[in-house]
């Protein structure tokens, strides 16, 4: 699964988008793993994250509680939780690192960010996954502000027609643009997608409709 | 997916969540076209029909592999690992599948928002890759399951005209191959009907340099800013892995 490394996040310049993926290797420490990403789940629900979800199910957008989501979770479990404060990412992964559960932990973002963040708690990276950006038929794509929210569902369930319809309602003041952030979060089985951040591109695309008025 | 046309009141609420634009409203009533229907199941997952008129219904092979590739709640049985990919680097602190000296490659075909990919399309990228280099398609990667001849990157006939959402190649190249593989796949680009996006998986050296970024930026590419990195907090516990 490469479903959060092709984000958009450059819309805002060097954007606070970061995601947490914790893990289990199957065949090789899957056994008895759900209780350790419980653990974590309970960690890193204690510090702000703007999703959070169990991707075999769903997360707090999708219309799970913490409770549903912890009482489903197995060894197969994956815990997805976005941030967009620094602050509150830093102390996931230092709670994480000092629980030392033996689960493997991803985070996404901009690497200079993250790689700081890591020094800063006494931790290394180990391997990254870069991105070099989308190749072929580029015409097929939808416009950048509507890429830079279906990126943040790397397995496309937030569509495009969904997008331009909550986009159109936030324009026209139907909708604001937290309310808009929140709905498009709502397909996002994985708690990557950030409604926050999807809240401010809904907001930039409102104002810039206005300004060209 | 299906929706029944006697509970359908054409309230046209659904249209807006396939991703690949399947479903149309014929005579007043939502319809799926099952040519294009990538049975991804968000349509049916995100509750919206007032009348439960749409329902998932049973699938055979080949149409199975839809499913298995566009679902993100799907898991494929034979690797445990649920999506269309595998755990690639994700867990590679303990499995150690990306070593020091070598770059993995993740190609995401589709991807983002193309409205869904035939894998005759991801077997053409799959053939020209074939043809250049010596590829070792990932044995874990539900796409390599499909492959009759890996070496040649040929997918099963039957398989060819199923429609999903993405798919994803991965396969791993010593590290002094890297900027070859992204040419070929620079060439490719220009004759295929669909996008594509690259990932390089490398191991982040002790004083923090990237191997392959280096070798990649020297070639002129450039790395996106953002991307993932995985820790080094991980380790094997099964009995037969300790």
């Amino acid at each position: 699964m490469t479903h959060t490394l092709h984000r958009i996040t450059d819309l805002f310049g060097e954007s606070d988008d970061f995601v947490i993926l914790c893990m289990a290797a199957q065949k090789f420490n899957d056994k008895g793993a759900g209780e350790k990403l419980k653990k974590i789940f309970r960690l890193v629900a204690d510090t702000y994250p703007d999703n959070l979800a169990d991707d075999n199910l769903g997360g707090r957008y999708t219309g799970y509680t913490d409770v549903e989501i912890l009482g489903h979770m197995g060894d197969k479990a994956y815990v997805g939780a976005a941030f967009s404060d620094r602050t509150h990412l830093r102390e996931a992964l230092k709670r994480i690192k000092e629980a030392d559960l033996g689960m493997s932990v991803v985070v996404s973002g901009n690497y200079k960010a993250v790689f700081k963040i890591l020094k800063e708690i006494g931790m290394k990276p180990h391997t990254v996954n870069m991105s070099l950006g989308i190749y072929g038929n580029k015409a097929l794509l939808p416009d950048r502000e509507v890429l830079a929210i279906s990126t943040m569902c790397g397995h496309g369930m937030v569509t495009r027609k969904r997008i331009e319809n909550i986009v159109k309602k936030t324009k026209s003041g139907k909708l604001t643009a937290e309310e808009g952030g929140r709905m498009l979060a709502s397909t996002c089985t994985c708690g990557i997608f950030n409604p926050k951040l999807a809240s401010k591109i809904l907001q930039r695309a409102s104002e810039k409709e206005k300004g060209e008025r | 997916m299906i929706i029944d046309q006697e509970k359908c009141t054409g309230c046209e609420q659904c249209i807006e969540y396939c991703p690949v634009s399947a479903i149309r409203i014929d005579d007043e009533k939502a319809n799926i076209n099952q040519d294009l229907c990538a049975e991804c199941g968000n349509c049916y997952r995100v509750n919206v029909c007032p009348t439960d008129a749409i329902f998932r219904n049973e699938l055979v092979w080949p149409r199975t592999i839809r499913n298995i590739f566009s679902d993100p709640i799907s898991v494929f049985q034979e690797t445990g690992v649920s999506g269309r990919g595998t755990e690639e680097s994700k867990t590679n602190d303990v499995t150690n599948r990306f070593k020091k000296g070598e770059v993995g490659f993740t190609i995401d075909v589709g991807r983002p928002n193309a409205g869904g990919v035939k894998l005759r399309e991801v077997e053409k990228i799959c053939l020209q890759l074939s043809s250049r280099l010596d590829i070792h398609y990932d044995p874990n990667n539900p796409l390599t399951y499909l492959m009759e001849d890996p070496k040649r990157g040929k997918l099963k006939k039957d398989v060819l005209d199923e429609f999903v959402v993405s798919a994803i190649i991965e396969f791993k190249v010593p590290l002094n191959q890297c900027p070859e593989v992204v040419k070929v796949l620079e060439n490719i680009s220009h004759h295929i009907d669909t996008v594509f996006s690259i990932g390089v998986i490398s191991r982040v050296d002790e004083d923090g340099t990237i191997p392959a970024a280096k070798i990649l930026e020297e070639e002129g590419l450039q790395i996106r800013p953002n991307g993932k990195t995985t820790l080094n907090l991980g380790r094997a516990s099964n009995p037969n892995k300790i």
